[in-house]
């Protein structure tokens, strides 16, 4: 008997709900009514059939029984129709005829009662008196149905016997309406405890769901925590890997010069051991990067900066790789303005570049930024589209891993580290923009970057970035307070190159006795830890309160996510060893600027 | 002597070549970044006597390659030279034909040496799995022939080539076979190879070459 209608719709308002109920309990016991109809209209016959016309009972039978058939026929359409009904319209329909079967019987109550003697006037009175109490059970709880039900057999039936005893139509008009309202508040009672229960199923039902949506979250984020454990297990094989294999050609270069080997072997030992250096460099920097990235300790800066030129200065970097492969090096640079963070637009922008000149053999490489209006909120897109030979659909996926390299299962070293597009996807993250792949086989492939423009975007940018490099740092004084004396000298030779009036010191001692006869420095480059459990910017800070304010920069080969963040705590610039000469420059250049 | 080298480590090749030529007189050496083309070039090189392997190969694990090098070419002695140094790993390597095993992580003067053991016709496996093996008797009296067999053994030959080599039926390289295994306390090939390195057989290719 519990109608599936009731679980229509799950989130539906009780009220809807209740309709549908009442809709579905109702249509049941409407198709049992054309029998039960049968029934009264038999035991009426047997009781009046000998004072009235027959012809006249048999029609008033066929309209009756008629109008149940029709009421059952409803009912099993909206049973059949199950959630599909609308349950208003359907209520009202079921209102109109109970209305209708109601009348049907009224109407046999004004034919016959005026023909019959008294007693069977009595008795006929009882029956159809009795009729809308048995409507309460089959209304299910409905006021309106058994209201239009109940009225419609009553009001006529009353007004009959009224004209018929004209003295007793009062009594008979008064007890017939109470008897309506007793009988609509018992239906309204019903309607209230069908309420509660749909209302308590309701409840019920929702815990259940509640209950799987949280089973399925936690199964969700067990199997990313599972994901993310096998992905860190994967990068760590592979790092283990590509390091071990340079170390191990490393050793076999150190043996060979362990054994004199002949003077003109020792200049391909020479180039071959440079090359292996420098692969074990850019393999532990990339992988220094993506545990800054994923450490959480890499802020980024959100400062307004013009997109075009930037990305235009990195272009300049790689023209000449380019033409070393014979690629035309395009840029289709519109002036785009952005909030973000220089370092790491610049450092997506070339791994973007580097990659596609490492994929292409022929054709070029275009990189292009603009803006994209396609979206309410205004995009800025950078895009670098190569014509190289394509990335696999089924790869496109994985080309964003850790080591994941197209074509290089033997990990040539020669094509890179496989690690520049996970670094890039790391710094889409944290920047806050997105990163598609296109790619066609044989044709080429499209890396897009977009990320929300800034208002105002066209405006003619300045050339800070070029200025910075061609800066010049003569004359300028630096300390450097390292404990390493190896550190100590290269330092001083680099910043010498670059005009830079270089003094070291290895000890904090030496370090106060630098500052007491030369004073504060241009720039003071210190090493995070010193001899002694000396913290670099401690010593820093007490140089700084006893000479006055000058700019410093930390250096460290830690990796910690502790040491870097105690560095970062210290408010200094930080640079983390081995420091390319380039960033160097480029940092020094930033803090102290040109003379 | 000539010498290949599979590895698809060109810097690593490299290196070797270097080192090969350094400590080797008369050493040529050929190169290969793959089976196809290890295979392709002992085919075309009858004389040569050493493949220097690596494991790890692009798209193919080192011990099919050394079965396949067997087969096309028993009388080439395979040394694996590889990133890894289990005892099962290398025992696997035996098992499949090779004679001296010679892991990428030794120090560099253990790979010089290790490689001058092996230019002079010797077995060279690493310590750990000969500590494996303790129950080596002391001293090991071996009959000229029995060192003969035991090196023909060590290259990886098969019975038939043995006893072309040493101009004996194939039935007395059997038996002589046998006499060894019980000399050595060795139940199979891959035992008697690792008590070969053990004694340190030190005898020169040449002499065979």
């Amino acid at each position: 008997m519990k109608s599936a209608p009731g679980n229509a719709d799950q989130r539906a308002e009780p009220g809807r709900e209740m309709l549908i109920e009442v809709i579905g309990l109702h249509a049941q016991a409407m198709l049992r009514m054309p029998w039960v109809q049968s029934c009264v209209v038999l035991g009426i016959g047997l009781c009046i059939l000998s004072f009235i016309d027959v012809r006249m009972f048999v029609a008033w039978a066929a309209l009756t029984i008629g109008v149940e058939f029709l009421r059952a026929r409803y009912a099993k359409y909206v049973l059949l129709r199950g959630f599909d009904v609308d349950p208003r319209h359907t209520h009202a329909v079921f209102v109109s005829l109970a209305a209708a079967s109601g009348a049907s019987v009224a109407v046999g109550v004004v034919l016959f009662l005026p023909r019959l003697p008294l007693l069977y006037q009595a008795l006929y009175g009882v029956i159809v008196f009795a009729i809308p109490a048995a409507g309460v059970a089959v209304a299910q709880s409905s006021r309106n149905v058994l209201a239009a039900y109940a009225m419609c057999i009553l009001l006529p039936s009353a007004a009959t016997w009224g004209v018929v005893y004209p003295t007793q139509a009062i009594g008979v008009g008064a007890l017939s309406i109470l008897y309506c309202a007793v009988i609509i508040l018992v239906a309204a009672d019903g309607e209230k405890l069908l309420l509660r229960s749909v209302t308590i199923r309701n409840q019920r039902d929702q815990l259940v769901r509640d209950l799987e949506q949280r089973n399925a979250d936690v199964r969700a984020a067990m199997g990313q925590a599972e994901q993310s454990a096998k992905a860190r297990a994967r990068v760590l094989a592979a790092a283990s890997h590509d390091l071990r294999q340079p170390l191990h050609a490393l050793s076999v270069y150190s043996a060979v010069l362990a054994s004199k080997p002949a003077p003109d072997l020792l200049n391909e030992v020479s180039v071959n051991i440079d090359q292996i250096v420098r692969a074990l460099g850019n393999l532990l920097n990339g992988l220094l990067d993506l545990s800054r990235l994923s450490a959480g300790n890499y802020v980024p800066e959100h400062q307004q900066l013009t997109m075009d030129t930037l990305i235009g200065g990195v272009c300049a970097e790689f023209s000449q790789a380019a033409a070393q492969k014979g690629l035309v090096l395009v840029q289709d640079l519109k002036p785009v303005r952005v909030m973000g963070d220089a370092v790491a637009l610049g450092r997506i922008a070339r791994n973007l570049i580097d990659n596609a000149i490492k994929y292409t053999d022929a054709g070029q490489v275009r990189v292009a930024t603009g803006l994209d209006d396609s979206r309410p909120a205004q995009q800025a897109v950078l895009s670098v589209r190569d014509t190289g030979k394509g990335i696999p659909a089924a790869e496109q996926g994985k080309i964003f891993e850790e080591f994941y390299q197209l074509d290089n299962p033997g990990r040539d070293r020669g094509k890179g580290v496989g690690l520049g597009l996970a670094i890039v996807q790391r710094l889409c993250e944290l920047i806050g923009a997105k990163i598609q792949v296109e790619s066609t086989l044989g044709e080429g492939t499209e890396f897009r970057v977009s990320m929300p423009a800034a208002l105002g975007a066209a405006v003619a940018s300045a050339h800070e970035e070029s200025a910075a490099n061609s800066a010049s740092l003569a004359g300028r004084r630096v300390y450097v307070v390292d404990d390493e004396r190896d550190i100590r000298n290269s330092m001083r030779a680099l910043l010498g190159v670059w005009g830079v009036e270089a003094s070291t010191a290895d000890s904090v001692k030496d370090a106060e006795a630098l500052f007491a006869q030369h004073g504060p420095p241009d720039l003071l480059i210190v090493d995070l830890r010193l001899a002694d459990e000396e913290h670099g910017s401690h010593l820093a800070d007490r140089l700084q309160k006893r000479h006055g304010a000058f700019p410093v920069l930390i250096i460290t080969g830690e990796t910690s996510s502790d040491a870097l963040r105690e560095a970062h705590e210290g408010g200094y610039a930080l640079l983390q060893k081995p420091i390319a000469a380039e960033v160097l420059r480029r940092e020094i250049v930033s803090m102290i600027g040109a003379s | 002597m000539k010498i290949l080298i599979v590895d698809d480590h060109a810097l690593f090749r490299a290196g070797l070549r270097m080192l090969l030529a350094t400590i080797g007189r008369n050493v040529i050496c050929l190169e290969s970044a793959s089976v196809a083309d290890a295979l392709a070039l002992i085919a075309q090189h009858a004389d040569l006597q050493l493949c220097l392997l690596d494991l790890s190969l692009k798209n193919e694990h080192g011990l099919g390659a050394i079965q396949r090098i067997k087969q096309s070419a028993p009388q080439v002695a395979v040394i694996v030279v590889s990133g890894a140094d289990d005892s099962a790993t290398i025992r696997s390597c035996i098992d499949a034909g090779a004679m001296s095993f010679i892991p990428k992580s030794v120090a560099p003067e253990v790979l010089t040496q290790a490689l001058q053991h092996v230019l002079s016709g010797a077995v060279y496996l690493p310590d750990q799995i000969m500590s494996a093996m303790e129950d080596m008797p002391d001293r090991v009296q071996l009959t000229p022939r029995q060192h003969q067999v035991l090196r023909c053994l060590s290259r990886g030959l098969p019975t038939k080539l043995i006893a072309r080599e040493l101009d004996l039926s194939e039935h007395t390289v059997k038996d002589h076979i046998a006499m060894l295994f019980q000399a050595l306390g060795a139940s199979n090939r891959t035992e008697a190879v690792i008590k070969a390195s053990q004694l340190r057989l030190q005898e020169s290719f040449a002499v065979h070459g």
